[in-house]
Order: structure tokens, then sequence, then C-alpha cells
């Protein structure tokens, strides 16, 4: 049995959870992203390493100290995004560089010259273990779908109260049972389960009584990581949502495994998750970016343009400093911005960024979507 | 039509080559003007916010040649390695659309240069785009790799990249070359993107100050391909991008051979892929306890304190070697 653990990012740890719970493996949760995580990545990864990169870092640092974990798993990547690096910097740093002693195994697709089906094999080898091969794929599917269902379940409960907490003055009450609710599908083990506290907190959330009006709707666009970690983005949907703004967010776990795992399955797997294509997004960022530029570039231009079609009110555009995919899309939201006549406010967060700071911004960019509105009245 | 190439990131390497193939089809070129002031001023204007230095002047130089031209010839390029996923970073991808922002008018088809047929097929492509038969396509491409090579081959030499196009488009021999001429003197690596250490404004003439003092460079653009890519076996996964790879290669390579004193990484700040390749090479300079020195350089570097870093690095460097002239 293995003890494993993976840098947190938002709620992902739940599914990570159920598929290594199936598998018999014990999953060590990561602890939550406190200021002290962030100094610990900051003072070891490469002065210029993205924020995503220093957080995770020092998540794993802090996992790594408390002596209860001896297995790291991360993705590995094929570019062009710099992500797909990090785990020969995880392991070149923490075991060259701090001499921590663990087993770290890194998933890169079967993709020349970055990997090869051998070593996905030895990985699956390593994963069997002393199971039967029957046994194995049994658990593996049951602990995906589970993963899956879970995750899905939590992420709808999220997009609702992103929209909820900004019709109520009162939010800690939606809070309350949001985080009620993930503990219990966290430590639920069957899908029908899942299912029906997801419906009960849905319904409960849903039985609070609006007391406010005139609410903005405002899409997001931008980093995975940045987006779904709220303490990496100093908790910027939050303070949204407090000044009444319903917001709608673009990129989710499972939509990234969507279009960045499932394609490259194999054949039959391929067609039993359901791949849909990539289509709307090609789409929808012509004609201002017309080429894949890695991370989610391309999408927050696409999804930019969308949220335009739909009626929003405008886009937060949240980054880490010089990431490199969403430098390129910044450069072309003035773009878009331009030639739609709709506002876009870009946010880009490191260890550096402040609350006040934000907090004007913020408000600035919520004063002009106002004006717009009256204007428009 | 009168087509404008942009300098600024890589296609510092491919100038040559595609104003010979675009001149050779009956058009005329014009290449930006190596980095001045008030095109540096022009890209940190309209650039965007964040980017390195080298995505601000490609955008500078591009702004430069808006109205000079009728077209901008913005290749995206793709592809410069023989694996075909081993790409470029994503603001040569994302070029173009960027020139667009702000250039109605800009020719872009994507560009795929790692092997022959590839880069065949993109020059082709170039070709239907311009209404001309593919066997004349044919003649411009091979009048183009030759001159190129030859560019390359003077660069290996030593020469500076503008000097050595300058030559082989049919000027006088530069005065100014890279070459050793004693060899008593100790050398010093300088790696770094070929559109950072071979743009005088922005490095601030580091190779010629180099030279100056009394020093023997060695670039990654003076190095065998072969023997970059044989060092990149110490990594165990390449990375993604072909120009941070032949860096790395290099400056493995260099490493550890006895004879290098020193070395020079050049970065631009905020660069992307520099927060890798600068941590790599640190490690491996560990290893080898090679002295290394990391320039990190932007708009507002200055040159005085660069001087003042560079002295107390070649004044290490030579005491190092035992001769020291303090």
């Amino acid at each position: 049995m293995r003890r494993i653990t993976l840098p947190r990012m938002g709620y992902s740890y739940i599914g990570f959870r159920a598929v290594f719970d199936a598998l018999g493996h014990e999953f060590v949760e990561p602890p939550p992203i406190t200021k002290r995580t962030i100094d610990l990545g900051v003072k070891y990864a490469p002065e210029f390493a993205c924020f995503p990169f220093k957080i995770t870092l020092g998540s794993l640092i802090e996992a790594l100290s408390t002596g209860k974990v001896d297995t790291i798993i991360t993705a590995g990547g094929i570019g062009p995004c710099r992500y797909g690096f990090y785990g020969v910097m995880y392991e070149k740093i923490l075991k060259e560089e701090l001499g921590f002693d663990f087993d770290f195994i890194l998933l890169d697709p079967p993709i020349k010259p970055y990997g090869n089906m051998k070593k996905v094999w030895d990985i699956v080898l390593k994963w069997k273990g002393e199971l039967s091969w029957r046994e194995f794929i049994l658990r593996l599917t049951k602990g995906f779908k589970l993963a899956w269902r879970k995750l899905k379940k939590v992420e709808d409960l999220e997009a609702l109260i992103l929209k909820k907490r900004a019709w109520v003055k009162d939010i800690s009450k939606v809070e309350d049972l949001f985080n009620e609710a993930i503990r219990k599908i966290n430590l639920s083990m069957d899908l029908d389960e899942v299912d029906a506290i997801y419906k009960e907190a849905k319904d409960s959330i849903e039985a609070i009584p609006d007391d406010r009006g005139d609410v903005l709707k405002v899409g997001i666009v931008g980093e995975i990581y940045t987006i779904l970690e709220p303490f990496s983005n100093l908790n910027t949907e939050r303070l949204l949502n407090e000044r009444g703004v319903e917001i709608e967010r673009s990129v989710w776990t499972t939509e990234f495994i969507e279009y960045n795992v499932f394609p490259g399955l194999p054949f039959p797997l391929k067609q039993m998750v359901g791949w849909k294509g990539k289509d709307d997004i090609v789409k929808y960022s012509k004609p201002f970016l017309n080429e894949f530029v890695g991370g989610h570039g391309r999408e927050s231009v696409a999804h930019t343009v969308m949220f335009k079609e739909r009626g929003f009110d405008g886009v937060v555009h949240i980054l880490p400093f010089s990431c490199m995919p969403e430098v390129v899309a910044r450069g072309i939201l003035e773009r878009v911005g331009r030639e739609l006549d709709f506002p876009i406010l870009s946010l880009s967060f490191d260890e550096f960024t402040g609350e006040a700071g934000l907090i004007t911004r913020i408000e600035a960019f919520i004063d002009l979507l106002r004006m717009r509105r009256r204007m428009a009245a | 039509m009168k087509f404008g190439i942009p300098r600024g990131l890589y296609y510092e390497p491919l100038l040559t080559e595609w104003k010979v193939f675009l001149e050779d089809l009956g058009h005329s070129v014009e290449i930006s003007p190596p980095t001045n002031k008030l095109i540096l001023d022009e890209g940190v204007k309209e650039g965007v916010n964040e980017a390195c230095i080298s995505l601000k002047l490609s955008i500078g130089h591009a702004m430069y040649l808006k109205d000079r031209v009728d077209c901008i010839f913005a290749p995206r390029l793709m592809n410069m390695d023989k694996y075909k996923r081993i790409t470029l970073c994503p603001k040569f991808r994302g070029l173009p659309d960027l020139f667009r922002v702000f250039i109605p008018n800009v020719l872009s088809l994507n560009a795929y240069l790692g092997s022959f047929e590839r880069r065949l097929s993109f020059y082709s492509k170039v070709g239907r785009e311009l209404r001309v038969g593919f066997l004349r396509v044919l003649r411009a491409y091979r009048r183009a790799r030759l001159a190129s090579k030859k560019v390359k081959e003077l660069q290996r030499d030593g020469f500076l990249p503008d000097e050595a196009r300058a030559w082989v488009l049919g000027g006088s021999e530069p005065s100014f070359t890279l070459k050793r001429k004693d060899e008593a003197l100790p050398i010093i690596a300088v790696v770094g993107y070929p559109y950072i250490i071979y743009d005088d404004y922005v490095s601030h003439s580091l190779l010629k100050k180099l030279v100056n003092m009394g020093f023997n460079v060695v670039t990654p653009e003076m190095m065998d391909d072969k023997e970059i890519e044989e060092a990149l076996r110490y990594l165990w996964k390449p990375l993604f991008w072909s120009q941070s790879n032949k860096v790395v290669g290099a400056a493995f390579k260099l490493l550890r051979k006895p004879e290098i004193d020193g070395m020079i990484h050049v970065s631009s700040f905020s660069c992307g892929t520099d927060a890798w390749v600068g941590s790599l090479i640190e490690l491996e300079a560990k290893k080898f306890e090679k002295p290394l020195m990391r320039i990190v350089v932007d708009e507002h570097t200055a040159e005085a304190g660069l001087v003042t870093r560079l002295e107390a690095f070649t004044d290490l460097v030579r005491w190092r070697k035992g001769r020291a002239v303090i």
C-alpha cells in the first residue's frame, strides 16, 4: 500500500481520493494552502517559475515534511505550456536540492520524444501491484466512475453558489451548506449517495430567499489553477459575489480532463467516455486567435466571445504573473474588447499581489459595468 | 508587393532565408532596422503587459514596418525540430495574432520547419499564397537555403548574424568577429536566445564588451548542432521549445568542456521558458563547479550596472585562471 499525495487544486483532491481508495492505497489529503505554503514554494522554486508551480511545490514540501507520504504522482505533458515540465522540476528540487526520499510517478503521455509506451506500461504495472488483472480493471473503473460523479457534483454545487452568493446578503449561510455538502461527498463511497447529498444541498441552497436586486453577470476566464484555487487568487470570486456580481466560470477540472486527457485515449476508450471535440473553441476564437497556444490561452479568447454573445456584462481574466499562454491571450483580449465593445478586466496574481489594490480594481470595474447598464437602459 | 519582416524573437535566424526567398519571387523586402530607442518605446507602449522584452520588441519592430510596407510577413513558427512535437514558446505561436491586434495586413501561415519535407510544404504554401508555380518556389527555396546555410556557417566562425547576412547578400567582409585570436585568453561562454544575445541594444553589446575586455567568447550559434543534440541526453525529458533545447544543450555541453572558464546566461525578464532553462543550467553549473552569472535584461536595464557586474565576474574568472591583473 502506498501513501500518496498530490498538490492541491481547488476540490480536485476529492476525485483523486476516490480513485486511490478504490485501488486500495491511502490518499493523504494535501494541507490547505496558506501563506506558509507560498513562502516555502517561493523560497525553493526558480525565480521566474509560474505562481502555480510555486504554490504546488510549497504544498508538496509541506506534505513531505509531515513524513506521512511516500509517493507523489504528477501528470506530465507535451507543452507548449510550462506545466508539462513541473514533474521534472519537482523531482530535481525535492530530491536533489532538499533531499527528500520518496517514490515519484510522472504520467507522461506516450508521445515521442517526451515519453513512450514502455514508461506508461511500467506505471500501469506499478499500480496493479499484487491485484489480478480482472480485479485491477474493475476497481479502476469503479474508482474513476465514482471520482467523475463526485467531481461533477461538486462542480455543479460550486457553479450554483457562485451565482447564489450574489443574490443573498448573508452569504455565510450559503457557504455553510456548501461546505457541509463537500465534506459529505468527500467521505461518501456510493454513487447514489453522492447524488442524494447533491440534491439535498442544491434544494436547500436554492430555498434561501433572494434579498438583493440589480445583480451583474460576469464570466471568468483564464488559467485553470489560479481560478480553481481560491487562495491563489485572494478569493476574487467571493469578492465579486459580495458586491452583487453573479459569476460563471469557464474552466473546470472535469472540463480540463475532457479536453486534455480524452483526446489522447486509444480508440474504444475515447468513444466510451463520450469525447465531443473542441469545435466550439476553434470556432469562437477566430479570427482573434487562430492557433492553440498552450494551456487555456485559446479557451480564454473563445469563452470571452461566448460570454459576449450570451449577453454578460463583462469578463474577468485571471492569470498568474508571466503565464506564457495567458500573456498571449491577454494581448489578444485587448482587441476582443475593442472590437466587440466588451469590458474585460485582466488580473494577474503572484506572491506579491495585495488585497487592497485588488479590491480597488474590482470595485472600479463593477462601477463601470453598472454605468454601462444604466447607459444602455 | 513590398513585404516587411520584423526582427525579434525567432525570426532573427530566419531573416536571410525569407528575404532571399521572397526577393527571388519578385517582391521587395524590408527588414526592420536593428533595435533602437524608438522601436523599444513603441513596443513597450503598445505591447502586452507582463510580456518579455523580446515580445514587446517584436511588436515594436512590426509597428515600425506598419506604414512602410504593404504587408507584414509573419509566419507562425510551430516547429523547428526533427520531432514534430517539439514546438516553440507559446508567444511565438501567438505572434501573428498579436500583430493583428494593431496591424490589419499580416500574411501568416503555419510554419513547420523541422525537416526537408515540412520546409518544402511550408514554402509551397507561401508560393500558393503569392500565386507562383511550384518550380519557381523550388528554385527560390534552394537559393534561400544556400544563403541561410552560408550565414549559419559564418556565424559558426564567430561573425555576428547581421554582419554575416550583409556579407552573404553582397556586402563587404565585416571587421568584427568572435573568432579566437589568442588561445591563451580565458574563454567565457555566453548562452541565451539569439534574439537577446545578438541584439546590441537589449544586451548592451555584451559580446563586444567581453571581447574588448580580453576574453574569448563562445555562443550556442558557434557550436555544432550534433554536439548540442548529444548533450540533451543528460536531460531525461527534453524541453518543449526548440530554442530552449538549443540553449540547454549548448550550456550542458560547454559546462563539461574543461577549457571553458566561465558562463554567462543572458535571459529576459518574465521569460517563461527561462524559468526552467535558468535553473537547469544553475544546477548543472554547481555540479561542475564553473562560475555562472545570470543576467536578466529588460527595458529598464542600465548599462552602468551591467558593466559593474561584468567586471566583477570577469575578475573572478581571471582570478580562478590564475592570472589576476588587479
